[in-house]
């Protein structure tokens, strides 16, 4: 060893512990997420943790959709090709545009300082809605 | 308790974590996936714990938020460093106190770099109140299992080599 310090007894199964909670959460992620793009998907915005406005990701659907609050603070969220995005945003930390496109169901981009949330949602969790409206 | 060599040593950790915070801040490497930080301020939280104790360490990772906040950010990054920091400290604390035996510092500060992330989505969790945003944590994981073995390796070789020198840290 290089350094002055033994092998000590837990760290190999610390090792295999985050290793193994890395690949969990890739799969689990990817059973979330790793579903094909799909018709019909919709787009919702959530501000403050309510549903804020919901439309459909369509291929033709374009557009652009500015989301301001009552301190002043904006984001604006842009619909191009089946695609959605956080264009722009006054947050300081700019994770959000960073996310870039969203396109298949599950999948989501987060402004935590101004408290918005854009999430793609499937065909599936869709129709449950309606079923759920219907009967 | 607050002899002058103990205040120096506090003064020149937090004075080396706010840099570290800043230059790290300032280094942003493009196509990273968002929240992906090098965490190297977590060097001095990790130092602290292992040199002077959990009560300075705390105290330290408290000021470093406070002084990055002020000088670069704003209340929501300090929200979320603040709780970050916290939580990886508490952890870090008790693997160290109790567990130093059979841990090693490299694995301390791996599990605390990941620890940091769990607290940083929490308060993300909490602001956009969604649960959702967990979808973030596999590649904040992977990240802080690798910046924190760098962080871990650095603090192992700066803790070996400061105590070569047998330096005293307090009266």
């Amino acid at each position: 060893m290089r350094a002055g310090e033994p092998v000590k007894k837990l760290d190999c199964y610390l090792t295999i512990v985050l290793l193994a909670l890395i690949l969990v959460s890739l799969a689990a992620l990817y059973l979330l997420q790793g579903r094909p793009a799909g018709e019909n998907l919709t787009v919702e915005i959530y501000k403050n943790g309510r549903l804020y406005r919901s439309m459909l990701l369509a291929e033709n659907s374009a557009g652009e959709i500015k989301i301001s609050d009552s301190e002043g603070h904006y984001n604006l969220v842009e619909l191009k090709e089946g695609k959605v995005r956080i264009k722009e945003a006054d947050c300081p930390n700019q994770v959000c545009v960073s996310t870039g496109w969203l396109s298949k169901p599950g999948q989501i981009s987060v402004c935590a300082p101004n408290k918005l949330k854009v999430i793609v949602i499937g065909p599936s969790e869709w129709t449950d809605r309606v079923d759920t409206i219907t009967y | 308790m607050f002899n002058t060599r103990r205040m120096a040593v506090i003064a020149v950790f937090v004075a080396l974590a706010t840099v570290l915070n800043i230059v790290e801040r300032s280094v942003l490497v493009p196509g990273l996936p968002p929240g992906v930080k090098p965490g190297l301020a977590n060097v001095m939280t990790l130092l602290s714990i292992l040199t002077l104790g959990f009560r300075d360490a705390f105290f330290i990772v408290a000021v470093r938020c406070f002084m990055g906040a002020l000088i670069a950010g704003n209340p929501v990054s300090f929200l979320f460093s603040f709780t970050g920091g916290v939580f990886s400290t508490l952890v870090m604390v008790v693997m160290w106190r109790y567990f130093n035996k059979v841990v090693s510092i490299v694995k301390i500060s791996m599990v605390g770099a990941v620890c940091h992330n769990l607290g940083q989505l929490f308060i993300a969790a909490l602001l956009v109140r969604s649960w959702q945003v967990y979808v973030f944590l596999p590649v904040l994981m992977l990240s802080a299992v690798i910046t924190g073995y760098i962080v871990g390796v650095l603090t192992r070789q700066l803790y070996l080599s400061l105590n070569q020198r047998n330096l005293r840290w307090t009266d």
